[in-house]
């Protein structure tokens, strides 16, 4: 349940490790956006924001959507949504 | 501090409060509601794009009249669908028709609280009071989570109330606090972006003259905050709002501003709200560990496993078609028994006579046929609630979404479309939670082709005769069959999705972000509460349209009268033959023909346009009209299976009695459905076209079924 405040927020269009990119079980903290849609501004108000810590958990059955955790939450995300949030994979 | 346009507006209710209950989905707000409320509610709806708000009322402390307006869970007040447009309305009292609120009641999940404390925050900064039902208590104690909460009701000007609504604790506190005469506006104070910042700060005047605020600090600080509510909204998606043309213009205008000079501002705006709310949160919580979420990971590992969750799924879903179908049957005998026994009586009891008749053949039987298939609809409600309330369901929408994306529509959809399985009117009302327009516009055109609960009727009944009897003893055969009904219904409006999503709903996919609660023990009382409320519209339209329409049809059936040359009334068969509604069934004949159909089923067809479990009653009447003579009523099935074409063979062959089916599983006969797409779409072309193309693809393949049948020799 705790935000990094000290992590600066990085917002670009830039080739970088996102969402799509971690292992099942594999943490990483949010680095920013690449664009805007619709499913992300919900992601955002679910709590995905740059600083957040989130787990990915696992992928559906059938090998999409994502099963991720942000602070006490199970969510859901395709994997077009996770291709665009930047992440820093935690050693 | 007077409340935005509450004054203006108090009078028209009779409640001492009414509250407006907000909370992010799975947080308890259902299952407080209810605890609030009980059997004093009503499921509220609004025509044009709409939701459904549960509307209930509950006692003060000092018996003060309470209202509480129920709206449907979100994370946050800004508006990504039409859905959250019309609950945003409703909160602010811009609907009109619904009580206006003049407190918010914001349910929290205390294991949560950073999801929670976004939305509250919202609701805290639109200046009325706020009560903050931090819920689930206990199992934020089991996490080691500690809460503030003084601190909270400090900083946001709250009252805070811990409780566990499941167990009923904290609810005699929340009533006390709730019928409490003065409660202080809440407040929020969140760091906008500057460019944000100017721009509520420049639409602020005309939100206050909207809202009838006074120029001072305060209330423009209320203003601005109501300002960038509407400031955030997703436009160009969302129907018409409740603001004059003007502002709503000036509102485009400053959005246009924004998204040129920053193309992320909205990002930006929930980015600040999250750091405000993590301070507090920083400040106001302490967690000792982080939950594990240990027992739903567990059954997420088989239940979401890429084989055991597959077999799992299935078997939950055998097992509630084959609950519906077979143990069911004792309670349906039951009824049965009842209404056959009732209609004996009248006429035994009453004089002959045409008025004994119509209560009798039309009225009793009718409604009777209807009736009995009430122990069916309570079973799959009660499955569905169990689906939702434990949390499978949005697991199932997961497990599916891949599936379903690949056929141009949302995983969400299956909960609108598992709904039609029960009746397609909720099922439709249920796609408003779909956030993409196009893919809301094909769940709503596909949905009824999923079974729903009127075509049981008709399904059980070619099964009995079929397979030779009813009930249990049908087994395996009669579960096989309906499977495969079920199954051709739902592949038909797959490849229809994927049909009108390359037609005439192309566009681009939506997203796919839900929550998957932990795993939680239903409520019984929840999921009591829920098949109350289907099986009273249930009983309800078997009260009216269809107690109508069987009288309506009985009147068909026996009139004009036929007579015999000697002048005594002519037997059944020879006075449905000459009748209006025989009339109209053989004329019908030629064209129902080629489906197997004789003009005994044309009529049935025909009345199952109105409703389609009037199928069965129709032929019920038919029959029982037919066998007026004998001395009783002949069951029907029987009566069925001893039916005749003109020259000696069986009109209820099984393969008619497939060809039956199938058309049922496809045609549009749904009076009320129709009506539902009208509201829901606003126009008349998407119900039309249902209507078409659905019995016509009806038609179509029943011709297949019965015409293949034949050349293969059955």
């Amino acid at each position: 349940m705790r935000l990094d405040l000290n992590t600066l927020p990085i917002i670009g269009n830039f080739m970088d490790t996102t969402l799509s990119d971690l292992q099942p079980r594999q943490s990483a903290l949010v680095k920013g956006f690449k664009q805007i849609s619709p499913p992300l501004l919900r992601l955002q108000e679910q709590g995905v924001v740059a600083g957040t810590r989130i787990q990915f958990i696992r992928r559906a059955p059938l090998g999409d959507p994502y099963e991720i955790r942000v602070l006490n939450l199970l969510l859901t995300l395709r994997e077009h949504e996770a291709a665009s949030i930047l992440v820093k994979v935690e050693s | 501090m007077p409340t935005p346009s509450a004054s203006a507006t108090r009078s028209t209710t009779a409640a001492d409060f009414v509250y407006a209950m907000v909370g992010k989905p799975n947080c308890g707000k259902t299952t407080l509601f209810n605890a609030l409320t009980g059997l004093r509610q009503k499921v509220a709806n609004y025509p044009g794009a709409t939701v459904e708000c549960f509307q209930g009322a509950t006692r003060g402390h000092h018996g003060e009249l309470i209202a509480l307006v129920d709206l449907p869970g979100t994370y946050s007040l800004a508006v990504n669908s039409p859905d959250e447009a019309v609950a945003r309305e409703v909160m602010l009292g811009l609907r009109s028709g619904t009580p206006i609120p003049d407190r918010f009641l914001v349910v929290a999940d205390a294991t949560n609280l950073q999801n929670c404390l976004f939305l509250a925050t919202q609701a805290a900064e639109l200046g009325k009071p706020v009560i903050l039902a931090l819920n689930m208590m206990d199992e934020a104690a089991t996490h080691g989570i500690s809460i503030d909460t003084q601190a909270l009701e400090t900083e946001l000007g709250l009252t805070v109330i811990p409780m566990q609504a499941n167990r009923g604790v904290g609810i005699t506190e929340l009533k006390i606090a709730m019928s409490r005469k003065e409660l202080p506006p809440a407040r929020a104070t969140v760091p906008l972006p500057e460019r944000v910042a100017e721009a509520t700060h420049a639409l602020a005047p005309d939100f206050e003259k909207l809202l009838g605020l006074k120029n001072t600090p305060e209330e423009m600080e209320i203003a601005s905050n109501h300002a960038l509510l509407w400031l955030t909204d997703i436009s160009g998606e969302i129907g018409p709002t409740s603001l004059n043309a003007d502002l709503a213009l000036k509102v485009a205008e400053w959005q246009e501003k924004l998204e040129k000079v920053d193309p992320l501002w909205r990002s930006e705006i929930i980015a600040a709200r999250q750091g405000y709310v993590a301070t507090l949160i920083n400040r106001m919580v302490s967690d000792q560990q982080t939950s594990e979420f240990t027992i739903t990971n567990r059954i997420d590992s088989v239940l979401l496993h890429p084989i055991a969750g597959w077999a799992s799924l299935a078997a939950v879903m055998f097992t509630i078609f084959y609950s519906i179908f077979s143990l069911a049957a004792y309670p349906m005998d039951l009824i049965d028994g009842a209404f056959s026994s009732l209609g004996d009586w009248v006429k035994t009891t009453l004089p002959a006579g045409q008025f004994t008749n119509l209560l009798a053949d039309g009225v009793i039987a009718g409604v009777g046929g209807v009736l009995i298939f009430l122990p069916q609809i309570l079973l799959l409600f009660f499955f569905i609630s169990l689906l939702e309330a434990s949390g499978y369901m949005p697991r199932i929408a997961f497990m599916l979404d891949r599936l379903f994306s690949s056929f141009g529509l949302d995983g969400r959809a299956f909960i609108p479309l598992l709904s039609s399985y029960a009746c397609a009117i909720p099922g439709i009302m249920a796609a408003r939670t779909i956030r993409s327009p196009l893919e809301r516009m094909t769940t709503i055109m596909i949905a009824p082709w999923m079974s729903c609960s009127a075509r049981l009727p008709v399904y059980m009944l070619m099964i009995a005769v079929i397979v030779g009897g009813t009930g249990a003893s049908a087994g395996f055969t009669g579960t096989l069959i309906m499977f495969v009904a079920y199954i051709l219904g739902t592949g038909g409006a797959l490849i229809a999705a994927l049909i009108l999503r390359r037609t005439n709903l192309k566009g681009q996919a939506g997203g796919f972000t839900i929550e998957l609660p932990p795993y939680r023990w239903p409520s019984w009382w929840n999921v009591l509460l829920t098949m109350r409320d289907r099986a009273m519209i249930f009983v309800r339209k078997a009260g009216t349209i269809i107690l109508s329409i069987s009288i309506l049809l009985w009147v068909l059936l026996n009139y004009p009268q036929a007579t015999m040359p000697d002048g005594e009334p002519a037997p059944g068969n020879v006075q449905i033959a000459q009748s209006f509604a025989g009339q109209v069934g053989k004329a019908m004949q030629p064209v129902i023909e080629p489906l197997g159909f004789d003009w005994k089923i044309g009529i049935g067809i025909l009345a199952s346009f109105a409703a389609r479990e009037v199928f069965v009653g129709t032929m019920g009447i038919i029959y029982s009209v037919e066998s007026a003579d004998d001395d009783g009523t002949k069951p029907l099935l029987e009566a069925l299976t001893e039916e005749r074409w003109a020259d000696g063979t069986l009109v209820f062959t099984p393969l008619t009695c497939l060809s039956l089916i199938v058309f049922f599983i496809f045609a549009m006969q749904c009076m009320s459905t129709l009506a539902i797409v009208k509201r829901e779409t606003n126009s008349w072309f998407w119900p039309l076209f249902q209507l078409t193309f659905m019995t016509g693809t009806a038609y179509l393949l029943s011709l297949i079924v019965y015409q293949g049948g034949r050349l293969l020799g059955f």
